[in-house]
């Protein structure tokens, strides 16, 4: 794992998101966000297909658990009453947005590296 | 290879985003609102909330403002002028209540399946066929005659709309992420809307129908014996007025004596789409004046009794602005306070439910419905097309048929509603011309009896007994309301739509709604029960609310002296269920120990004191024997068609059980089913056994089926969220009972006004908060207070400058 490039997605990660809720006036737009940095990045830096998507997973997991304890930890009533709709503890629901994260990062980075691939090699 | 795998991993990374950016089925889009940076996470609000004005909030301002908060995170709102108060109060309820506003009107204007798809259809077009959207676009053309009003309305709605422009989807309110839609702009329309709610809500109730099924089917004599003009035990709420019997009114007559309304060609239907409102609740107020209170000053409680929701139907909040100092609760969606108090009054209002909700029928020329019989004339029906949007299915378009009394509410036999007869025109109140919001705005700046009879003066509908306690030691009491000139009984059966003599014949003087001021007694009560005797010349209904809270109210009032606050908040939470002191004596009287089961029950039963108590198994017991005595006794109303079972409307427990206690044999005893001939001693002991075996079967044994559990009452969130809602309640209480909580509505606001030389001291509480955010702990804050029966200081602050330690937020513009 190359900590510098993971420093980068992860930088990547904090940024979107932010300029994700500033935008969010127009649209609910993040993860659109995540869709074009993952694949930006994806084709920007030089590593293994499977370490851009652990990359992406790991950084855009890893913003949204952070954030998302942060808000928990202000404030657990709403993540409580929504685990509940949901019929699961809120441990699992953190978990669940928090891998959902990753995962829309994780492919969009991957589908950036086969596109460097594609027209790289 | 590679190409085909990079489509590969592209296409399935596209659909990725793609189904969770989507809607499915009834699953909101998965994408936006598991996003933690903008779906439901953003409604977990902090402990103590960044109210979001936004910077350039001075520049809709005509002058200097300040909100503050205080620790309920009720709003204090103060401005220079008028329109910057009402402004300010539409964007600080829209902020706390958007949804819930947006909801409301929603299911008052038909458009819920704009949201909610198909299912809500019938829901919707009923609610256009019976003329919701008419009577609110009657009365918004009235209120925009009157330059006050409109100016109120104007700025109100201007405020709410300044909030709406603030939001994104990050800070929709939940429910508008789960249901997946927007909010819309507000329009004076849609407050328009909830006040014609509001009148449904109290005044959209019929007995035409089932009164005229009971005829068909019984006969004339047993409404004549069971549902009696003028009904048991009453305790009406305003003293005999002297002169009432010098009133010589013109009453319009009745053109044939024997009217009993047309019979019903197809027979009795049933299985109805909507649900009937929960019946006996209601609402009490009353006023102890000077005489009986420890300061020599009136004291005024008021305690609304509806439907319990989350997000409450009411908003606390106190308005100062110039000529202006009021506080209470408002109705989002309103501008004004409905109820509450101000530098020199208090008020409060029960429903007085008359009878202003009549169906006619209609004798159509031919099939073609262009025209119906009036008066030996034809006249022609206005076909008004209605279109609803449905969510995933497109436009659906439904024709309204209006005559002259009104639309034709069912004109297919659709089932609407039990109460609504098919190809009958719906004569409603509701409909006309009227400026209720003109009544709060005056009452909210009234400073003396004067004033208050004068605020009245602009009310319609849905009539409320307006009660009232001022500094100047006045209490008074007005069954206000628009009420039509009917003869006596007129509308108790369905009417005929081709007799001109059928038609309401004019209005009840103002100056002749029942009013009582600084009584003997000195004090005054409602209870939704009769509000006048026999002598009171005009006909405003053959039933109210029956006499137990009433007389309960009156009971504990008579000997009231040395009033506090305290005193009248205890009789708010007053338990006693006054029907069980009438009717188990009786009861018990006529059970034949040898016959049932669990006698030691029965040991229990004769020493209860009748007191509603959230553990107590009495209640339950006591409640489930007589509804399945109640059964027994009126077997004759259930129907048989077709092998299904048609229940007919039943008399009213007092009848039952005035019957019981005159006769115990009388032949209504008698079950049609068997050969013999049973007495009431029979059944009580039949109804018992079976009592006891429900209870047992529903809480495993009778020591584990307490009030609290058997009466079930939950608050549930307006979209039905269970996770929105809260647990079965722990309270005491029940329906005809003074705390009158029963499964689904109850004491929505209490309240206590203490008047003093100064400015009145109040206290309230309604069971949930203020914000309508799940995620707020200001969404059910006030529940575990209200539960204990406490109530909270109302903050009433003179002006901004005020200090207090109750404020926690301040926001200046």
């Amino acid at each position: 794992m190359n900590i510098v490039i993971f420093l980068y997605y992860l930088g990547c990660t904090i940024l979107t998101v932010t300029l994700g809720k500033l935008m969010n006036q127009l649209y609910p737009i993040t993860h659109w966000l995540l869709l074009f940095l993952g694949v930006i990045l994806g084709l920007v830096f030089s590593v293994p297909r499977r370490m851009a998507f652990f990359y992406g997973f790991l950084s855009s997991f890893l913003v949204a658990i952070s954030y998302t304890v942060m808000i928990y930890t202000q404030s657990p009533i709403m993540t409580q009453k929504f685990a509940k709709l949901l019929g699961i503890q809120p441990v699992g629901l953190i978990l669940i947005m928090a891998i959902l994260q990753g995962l829309l990062l994780g492919f969009a980075s991957l589908t950036g590296a086969w596109l460097r691939k594609v027209l790289y090699s | 290879m590679k190409i085909i795998k990079f489509f590969g991993i592209f296409i399935f990374t596209i659909f990725l985003f793609g189904i969770l950016s989507r809607k499915l089925g009834k699953t909101p889009a998965l994408g936006y609102l598991l996003n933690p940076y903008e779906g439901f996470l953003q409604q977990s609000e902090k402990k103590r909330p960044d109210i979001a004005m936004p910077k350039n909030f001075s520049s809709f301002l005509k002058g200097k403002a300040e909100i503050q908060f205080d620790e309920m995170m009720v709003p204090h709102i103060f401005a220079e002028n008028e329109e910057d108060l009402y402004f300010l109060q539409g964007y600080v309820t829209a902020y706390f209540r958007l949804w819930q506003m947006d909801m409301v009107t929603r299911a008052a204007s038909g458009r819920l399946s704009e949201i909610v798809g198909d299912i809500a259809l019938k829901r919707d077009r009923f609610m256009r066929r019976i003329g919701m959207v008419i009577g609110a676009e009657n009365v918004l053309k009235e209120l925009n005659k009157d330059s006050t009003a409109f100016k109120t309305m104007t700025a109100y709605t201007n405020g709410i709309n300044a909030f709406i422009n603030t939001l994104g989807y990050q800070n929709y309110p939940i429910e508008f992420k789960l249901l997946g839609y927007k909010p819309e702009p507000w329009t004076p329309l849609k407050t328009a809307l909830l006040l014609k709610y509001m009148a449904w809500d109290l005044s959209g109730r019929s007995s035409d129908k089932e009164l005229t099924e009971i005829r068909q089917f019984l006969g004339d004599a047993v409404v004549n014996e069971l549902f009696p003009n003028y009904p048991l035990l009453m305790d009406p709420i305003h003293p005999q007025n002297p002169e009432w019997k010098n009133w010589k009114p013109e009453i319009p007559k009745n053109p044939e004596s024997d009217w009993g309304g047309f019979l019903f060609n197809n027979g009795i239907t049933q299985n109805f789409d909507l649900p009937k409102t929960e019946k006996n609740l209601g609402s009490n107020n009353f006023v102890v004046g000077g005489s009986r209170t420890q300061n020599g000053y009136p004291i005024l409680a008021n305690d609304p009794h509806l439907k319990l929701n989350f997000p409450s139907i009411w908003f606390q909040i106190q308005l100062n602005g110039p000529n202006l100092n009021v506080t209470g609760v408002s109705l989002p969606g309103a501008p004004n306070v409905i109820i509450g108090f101000n530098q020199d009054i208090a008020w409060g209002v029960t429903n007085v439910a008359p009878d202003i909700f009549d169906y006619y029928k209609i004798t159509f020329k031919d099939g073609s419905r262009k025209e119906y019989l009036f008066n030996g004339e034809y006249q022609p029906i206005t076909h008004k097309i209605d279109t609803f949007y449905v969510r995933d299915k497109g436009f659906v378009v439904d024709t309204l048929e209006l005559t002259h009394h009104g639309p034709i509410v069912d004109a297919k036999g659709e089932n609407f509603h039990s109460e609504c007869p098919k190809d009958h025109a719906l004569r409603w109140l509701a409909h006309d011309p009227s400026q209720e919001l003109l009544t709060f705005y005056y009452l909210n700046h009234a400073k003396n009896l004067e004033d208050y009879r004068k605020a009245l003066k602009y009310y319609s509908c849905p009539a409320q007994n307006f009660i009232f306690a001022s500094k100047n030691k006045d209490i008074a009491l007005t069954s206000n309301g628009k009420y039509p000139l009917k003869w006596k009984g007129q509308g108790k059966f369905t009417l005929d739509g081709s007799n001109p003599q059928h038609d309401w014949q004019g209005w009840i003087p103002f100056e002749h709604n029942p009013f009582t001021l600084n009584p003997v007694q000195d004090y005054i009560a409602s209870a939704n029960q009769f509000p006048t005797d026999t002598t009171y010349p005009y006909f405003l209904h053959w039933e109210f609310a029956s006499f137990e809270r009433g007389k309960r109210i009156h009971d504990r009032l008579k000997n009231m002296y040395n009033a506090n606050v305290d005193s009248l908040r205890i009789l708010q939470l007053d338990n006693k269920n006054m029907f069980a002191e009438f009717a188990l004596p009786v009861m018990l009287n006529y059970l034949d120990e040898n016959q049932i089961q669990h006698k030691k029950w029965k040991y229990t039963l004769e020493r209860w004191n009748y007191f509603h108590e959230p553990n107590w198994v009495e209640p339950s017991l006591f409640i489930e024997w007589y509804n399945e005595f109640e059964k027994l006794v009126w077997d004759e109303f259930y129907l048989i068609k077709n092998k299904d079972t048609f229940e007919l409307r039943k008399p009213e427990p007092v009848v039952t059980i005035s019957i019981l206690k005159k006769d115990s044999e009388n032949p209504w005893f008698d079950r049609k089913d068997t050969p013999i001939k049973e007495t009431a001693r029979e059944l009580l002991a039949l109804a018992w056994n079976e009592a006891v075996k429900n209870l047992e079967k529903q809480f495993q044994s009778l020591e584990k089926s307490v009030w609290y559990q058997y009466r079930g009452t939950k608050i549930t969130h307006l979209a039905m969220i269970p996770a929105f809602s809260s647990e079965i309640l722990y309270h005491g209480g029940g329906t005809d009972i003074v705390n009158a909580l029963g499964k689904t509505a109850g004491p929505s606001w209490r309240m206590v006004v203490q008047i003093t030389d100064k400015n009145p001291e109040g206290y309230g509480i309604y069971p949930a908060g203020q914000s309508g955010n799940p995620g707020s702990r200001y969404y059910d804050n006030m529940l575990p207070i209200w539960l204990k029966g406490q109530l909270k200081p109302i903050l009433f602050l003179e002006n901004s400058k005020q200090k207090s330690k109750s404020i926690i937020s301040k926001y200046s513009f």
